[in-house]
């Protein structure tokens, strides 16, 4: 058997390894989402192709809280953790007391990922958003 | 000659394998951040953490708070542990409870006897009565393991109600799924 045949056979099963996520959706979506102009600092190019912030849009909850929504995007072909921790700041730009701390999310090659985050107080007026690669 | 150098070597190795057997200085790390332990035979203080960071979203989001007149008055009551192992679930509805007392929506009831006493007396001099809570809080933890010839899984289902009136008028739940791969020996 030679080299090619063995990587003909091999195919399939090198395929079925990245399996990624195809995604149906309005082709005019309805919706009108508040989005935000956001400014980026990447130290991590590797992470920044499975962990892309496509977007993030703001809204209100509980009629005076701030909510944000990151739209982030694997554009790779793994399945891939992502751990992620959100500050909030007050009107001043100081730390608002009890910022959540880090939690973690799994994003399957090509999948879209939305990430949902309400204020813990009235105060918080701005938000950044860490991300970080699977470190464990 | 030849005795000397046995037994120096001799001593080299013995220092060498009390060298290995040494353990590393302890360091700091984010409790429940990145680089904490995750293991499948128990809650780490990362999945509590999500599970009330989660819950605390939903919650928020769901705009069930704005029905009542606020800061509403909260008593946190049962949370089931159905879990293998015995739990303290302050560590779910304690981060709970801070966040929603910073949001200025709820306050929650103080599980303090002492603190219960006073507001009583203070009521009594006043002559008024404590308010009763107006909504109670309610939960259950459970836990699933499945496992096959090469991977260990455990998920734990972390529910959630908020109660008034004898209805559940929020309810929310949160799965965390962890993985291990399993040893030579198949554990």
């Amino acid at each position: 058997m030679n080299i090619r045949t063995l990587l003909i056979l091999a195919l399939p099963i090198l395929a079925c390894a990245c399996s990624t996520v195809n995604t149906v959706e309005r082709a005019e979506p309805s919706a009108s989402p508040n989005m935000v102009a956001d400014k980026r600092i990447i130290t991590d190019g590797a992470l920044n192709d499975y962990a892309y912030v496509a977007g993030v849009s703001e809204s209100v909850a509980s009629g005076n809280l701030m909510r944000v929504q990151v739209k982030i995007v694997n554009s790779t072909a793994a399945f891939r953790n992502v751990n992620y921790k959100f500050t909030w700041f007050d009107e001043n730009g100081m730390q608002v007391a009890a910022s959540p701390g880090w939690g973690v999310f799994g994003i399957e090659g090509g999948q879209a990922k939305y990430l949902d985050a309400v204020a813990p107080t009235p105060k918080a007026k701005d938000f950044s958003l860490q991300l970080l690669a699977d470190v464990r | 000659m030849n005795a000397k150098i046995t037994y120096l070597l001799l001593s080299a190795a013995c220092a060498s394998a009390m060298c290995g057997c040494a353990s590393d200085n302890a360091y700091y790390v984010d409790s429940g951040g990145p680089r904490t332990v995750v293991s499948t035979d128990k809650i780490n203080i990362a999945d509590w953490n999500n599970a009330s960071a989660s819950l605390v979203n939903e919650m928020l989001s769901s705009g069930v708070l704005e029905r009542f007149k606020q800061p509403v008055k909260m008593r946190v009551s049962r949370i089931v542990n159905r879990t293998s192992q015995p739990v303290d679930t302050d560590l779910l509805t304690k981060q709970i409870c801070i966040v929603l007392n910073n949001s200025g929506k709820v306050v929650a009831e103080s599980s303090d006897k002492a603190t219960s006493e006073l507001a009583e007396y203070e009521a009594f001099k006043a002559n008024k009565q404590v308010a009763a809570p107006q909504i109670t809080m309610t939960g259950k933890i459970i836990e699933d393991r499945e496992s096959n010839s090469d991977v260990r899984e455990v998920t734990y289902v972390f529910m959630l109600d908020i109660n008034s009136a004898g209805v559940a008028v929020w309810s929310g739940q949160k799965q965390i799924t962890k993985q291990a791969q399993k040893g030579l020996f198949g554990f």
